[in-house]
């Protein structure tokens, strides 16, 4: 653990073993230790099929390991019920996947406030409303914020994912290949941001990625490929 | 809740036409049995109100339910005739008096309905303004006709003509509005009323001409012990004070013919004693007008449960072709409900949002069913002519 950055989510003996489809082999997914720490971006890279994605959902809770704990501030949310771990993904993190999905029958900046329209304890008001502006602005998102998804393109909605990950300042940031679509530029724009509320809020930030231009940007880099390699076998 | 609600309605709106349709769909299966209750409701009530202020009728043998809608409802069915002294024999010994009906004429569209003035006392029928038509070629206008005419007390309103081309029948007659009645939601509302020598006057039984002795013998068909007049001679259109006396009858008074005659008797028990006395007649007939309501209205009642039952087949299709369209629907939205998961939206939270959408088309499908039912309500009367 590097000196003043805190633990936010501890994996320890992580199991998880899938089989794609009928016709292919089991994927076995093993990870002896791993901290996530705030304060520290985390890039991820690795090569595709080794299981980034794979290991961001079962750190978000989304998958369940067959074995080890994952361990949020004192939660270990393999044994978290589905419930709460929809809860605590709604309210302390933010997720970007591959497969982006928005809302399609909301404008863009209705989706970006999207996690505030589904939380009882919350409603959209000026404050959020001008949150969401800001960060779309940021995004360069400002022209399109009336439009609805369809007329969206790629890049445009990928920002918007991002600004829906990003608007209700999650604790845990969980970026998976988010600049896919995005030019060199806008790609910049965006890990400028993500970087910028990271260190604001010290949050945690997991990004998958695969451009290594802009691996130097980050506290901590780790090669799913290695890890795993370098991993204590499990018994 | 709010967020939800405003998801709901930013989801119904987006998808407009598809809940547009949906809701109609949803609507006419709710409409189906509604209506068909609350028209069946509203037909046996006004039937039976107005049925029950009637307690017989006389009418020549033939059938009973037109007998008793012509009469209670100024129905246009031809009806066999029976003579003024038939009726009048129900009289005779005392155990009943008669309100002569005759139903055949139209005035602008409008039944015409000779009788006499007990026969607004029957159907609690008041005069809003002028008086009852008491004489010759006068007529009161029930509050709709008057409405939808345009006229009042004073103007002038014509028969329809039977026949334009058949110089043999009666021309049209120019009656005075002399009263209009008060408005009550029933047939009285309908109706164009006369005296009953009014109604022989548009049957042609009565007329006025020229004196024959005076007129020019060019004019004269036969010239014996009377004179005979050729047809061309113009009879009397409207009567006025002037011409009132000249007008009278050829032939016997007691054959005058009417469509039905509205028996009050004295008492119960001279009630049974008519319905006794007719049951066996030839001829004649005398009916109970509830009696025929109930026959009616079971009827219709009949017809309601096949209809209910039709709508709940139509209902079960209905439901399953929703079933099957929310299905579909739900497996379009499957990407997005994955993302929505993944973000964590809680499953109690997605399925109340789709509940919420639901239950939003099944309320304005209610509502439009409703809207629906009470268009339906405000024509029933007027297309079923009850009232």
């Amino acid at each position: 653990m590097a000196e003043g950055a805190s633990t936010c989510i501890a994996v320890r003996g992580l199991v998880h073993e899938y089989r794609p489809d009928a016709a292919s082999a089991a994927f076995r997914l093993e990870l002896a230790r791993f901290d996530l720490e705030r304060g520290r971006p985390c890039a991820w890279i690795g090569p595709s099929g080794s299981g980034k994605t794979t290991l961001a959902m079962l750190l978000a809770g989304i998958l369940l390991p067959q074995a080890g704990s994952i361990d949020f501030e004192g939660r270990d949310l393999t044994r978290e019920a589905e419930p709460a771990r929809r809860a605590l993904r709604l309210r302390r993190f933010g997720l970007v996947f591959q497969e982006l999905e928005l809302v399609s029958w909301l404008d863009a900046l209705e989706n970006v406030l999207f996690p505030f329209r589904v939380r009882r304890d919350l409603g959209v008001d000026a404050s959020k409303r001008q949150r969401a502006r800001e960060l779309c602005e940021r995004l360069d998102l400002g022209p399109v914020l009336g439009r609805k998804p369809e007329r969206l393109s790629q890049g445009e909605r990928q920002r918007v994912a991002i600004a829906r990950a990003l608007v209700h300042e999650p604790d845990v940031l969980f970026l998976d290949e988010a600049t896919g679509n995005l030019d060199e530029a806008r790609a910049g724009l965006v890990l400028d941001l993500v970087l910028e509320e990271v260190q604001r809020r010290d949050a945690a930030l997991f990004y998958i990625t695969h451009d290594r231009s802009v691996l130097g940007r980050f506290a901590a880099l780790l090669d799913l490929g290695v890890v795993l390699d370098r991993a204590e076998r499990l018994p | 809740m709010s967020g939800l609600l405003f998801l709901v309605r930013r989801r119904l709106v987006h998808t407009w036409r598809q809940n547009s349709i949906l809701c109609l769909a949803l609507g006419i299966v709710m409409f189906l049995p509604l209506a068909s209750t609350f028209v069946a409701r509203a037909f046996e009530a006004k039937f039976h109100e107005r049925a029950g202020r009637v307690p017989l009728v006389l009418g020549a043998r033939g059938n009973r339910f037109d007998l008793a809608l012509a009469v209670l409802f100024h129905r246009d069915l031809a009806l066999p005739t029976l003579t003024r002294s038939e009726a009048h024999a129900v009289e005779s010994d005392g155990r009943a008096y008669v309100i002569p009906v005759q139903r055949r004429f139209r005035a602008r569209g409008w039944p015409i309905v000779a009788t006499t003035p007990d026969y607004f006392e029957v159907f609690a029928a008041r005069v809003a303004r002028g008086s009852l038509p008491l004489q010759l070629g006068d007529c009161v206008l029930g509050a709709k006709v008057a409405r939808e005419l345009g006229l009042d007390v004073g103007d002038r309103l014509f028969s329809d003509p039977v026949e334009v081309f058949d110089l043999a029948k009666p021309p049209a007659l120019e009656m005075l509005v002399v009263g209009v009645l008060e408005g009550d939601g029933t047939a009285n509302d309908r109706g164009v009323y006369c005296d009953i020598k009014t109604g022989w006057l548009l049957e042609g039984r009565f007329h006025g001409h020229e004196d024959a002795q005076q007129l020019d013998k060019q004019l004269v068909l036969v010239e014996a012990d009377q004179r005979i007049l050729k047809k061309t001679v113009v009879e009397y259109q409207k009567v006025t004070d002037e011409n009132r006396d000249a007008f009278h009858l050829h032939g016997d008074p007691a054959e005058l013919p009417i469509n039905a005659a509205i028996v009050v008797p004295r008492d119960a028990k001279q009630r049974t004693i008519l319905a006794a006395r007719y049951e066996q007649s030839r001829t004649l007939q005398l009916l109970e007008p509830s009696g025929v309501a109930r026959e009616l209205t079971d009827y219709v009642l009949g017809i309601k449960t096949l209809v209910d039952g039709l709508a709940v087949l139509i209902g079960l299709s209905t439901a399953l072709l929703v079933g099957l369209v929310l299905s579909l629907t739900l497996r379009l939205r499957a990407a997005e409900t994955r993302t929505l998961a993944r973000i964590g939206v809680a499953r109690a939270t997605l399925v109340r949002l789709w509940c919420l959408e639901f239950a939003v088309v099944l309320l304005l499908a209610l509502l439009l069913a409703i809207a629906a039912t009470l268009v339906v309500l405000h024509w029933a009367p007027t297309v079923l002519s009850l009232s």
